[in-house]
């Protein structure tokens, strides 16, 4: 890619853009933020791609730590975070990749999924980050710590302090929902 | 295991990470006799699939087509312009030949500078440890600021003037113009002196250096002897015997105010 062969630039872009989209909008919230992020990072690349080292890790690392960096500051400058919504305002983005089933399940699973999401997105920073890398982007810590920069030991107690305030912010979801089930239960034999 | 041994195995646990077996065995042991973590342990396990199932939400999620059209247009810009970059980047052989001439210059500048200066201060120095203690502490310092008028005190060696900012043009010989228009005429001095220059030398008309077609000389400046390799000569559009391009040849270089050499003329 760096020697301008286009090929072997479609193929690295097929390759990471989703990693790399997914991982902002898992942070951000915004598509069109994630967007643009992932639009920055392989423009870094052609840039600047000699500033990738392969013995400090590999590229997937590299670009993921640039598009972290890159929301790091965009996040600074907008809002914490925005509603993954549809840029029309119409269905949430997840539920385009839902796969139907009864609708009972279908909305339990839509809210559960979105209360999960939104917690997630309440979370500092430095507490997403390790939750998206490690919990939806599925690194394991070493590779974590390779983005972040810092040690493995850092990113698990990030990770476990991060994961006990998840469960403090789902914790009154859960209770409506056992709430709400036990109700129609009552109803059911009505 | 207690509370807070479990509390640090409790992440691992939950996302089934691989932990060592007496850790998982003793977590499991204690959770089934400490209620607290116990439920510490179901809501981590319920988080964790919370978070697997957003995961896979978002797994077949990628970024819209139309930017794969922009980062491909993007490369092909890239890669034009570094290609043109590298055509431009490319420069003749005979720059760097010019900018080792100009680096030799500077050196040389600043070689005749400096001796310059230490020879203005050697006379000096010499004049006080010539001076006999009668004359009077205001005679003395006035001798030093007035050199061209000795008193009849101390036996007084005459020091170069100074370099000044606005010194000491020097006169050069009226040199014929010729059809290149690279001569300068004629360098007024102060005192219109023209300097001599031994009889045996015989020079070529001023060459301009750098983008000034004439010389400005208006702030003053300094005439410099200088030695350069003989194949300098050909930058300047003269004929060099090539076996002979390895010896140096003199040149005199018209320094202005600001310290740029403004002009060059060979010296044989």
């Amino acid at each position: 890619m760096l020697g301008g062969d286009e090929d072997a630039f479609a193929a690295l872009y097929h390759r990471r853009q989703g990693g790399i989209y997914r991982f902002a909008l898992q942070m951000s919230g915004s598509p069109a933020l994630s967007e643009d992020v992932t639009q920055e990072v392989f423009m870094i690349l052609m840039r600047d791609g000699l500033g990738y080292d392969s013995t400090r890790g590999p590229l997937s690392s590299f670009l993921i730590g640039v598009a972290r960096n890159l929301i790091r500051q965009r996040l600074g400058r907008e809002q914490i975070y925005v509603s993954m919504e549809d840029e029309n305002g119409d269905e949430p983005v997840t539920e385009r990749f839902h796969a139907s089933d009864s609708p009972l399940e279908e909305l339990s699973r839509g809210e559960a999924i979105k209360s999960i999401r939104l917690a997630v997105l309440s979370l500092p920073a430095r507490y997403r980050e390790v939750v998206v890398l490690c919990e939806l982007q599925e690194l394991s810590y070493a590779e974590a710590a390779e983005v972040l920069d810092c040690a493995i030991g850092t990113v698990r107690s990030r990770l476990h302090r991060a994961r006990a305030m998840l469960i403090e912010k789902m914790r009154p979801e859960k209770k409506v929902e056992a709430a709400r089930d036990s109700v129609e239960q009552a109803r059911c034999f009505a | 295991m207690n509370c807070e041994k479990f509390q640090t195995v409790v992440t691992d646990l939950a996302r089934e990470q691989i932990i060592d077996v007496s850790d998982r065995t003793a977590a499991l042991e204690h959770v089934e006799a400490c209620g607290s973590c116990a439920l510490n342990l179901e809501d981590e396990l319920s988080l964790s699939l919370d978070l697997q199932a957003l995961a896979n939400e978002v797994k077949g999620i990628s970024a819209p087509v139309s930017l794969e059209a922009k980062m491909l247009a993007a490369f092909r810009e890239q890669k034009n312009a570094k290609q043109v970059v590298n055509i431009a980047s490319r420069r003749p052989a005979s720059n760097y030949w010019v900018a080792a001439i100009a680096a030799l210059m500077i050196l040389t500048f600043g070689f005749f500078i400096l001796r310059g200066i230490l020879n203005n201060r050697r006379p000096l120095q010499d004049a006080k440890l010539n001076s006999k203690p009668e004359t009077a502490p205001d005679a003395a310092v006035k001798e030093l600021k007035t050199p061209e008028a000795p008193t009849t005190g101390p036996a007084y060696v005459q020091a170069p003037a100074p370099p000044k900012l606005r010194p000491n043009y020097v006169a050069i010989k009226h040199q014929p113009k010729t059809s290149a228009s690279n001569a300068i005429a004629t360098v007024g001095t102060a005192q219109n002196k023209p300097v001599s220059q031994p009889a045996a030398e015989v020079a070529t008309d001023f060459f301009p250096i750098g983008f000034n077609s004439t010389p400005n000389l208006q702030e003053g400046g300094q005439l410099l002897r200088v030695e350069l390799p003989r194949a300098a000569v050909a930058r300047f559009g003269l004929p060099v015997n090539m076996d002979r391009a390895g010896e140096r040849v003199k040149a005199d270089v018209l320094v202005g105010a600001d310290g740029l050499a403004q002009a060059i003329r060979f010296v044989q």
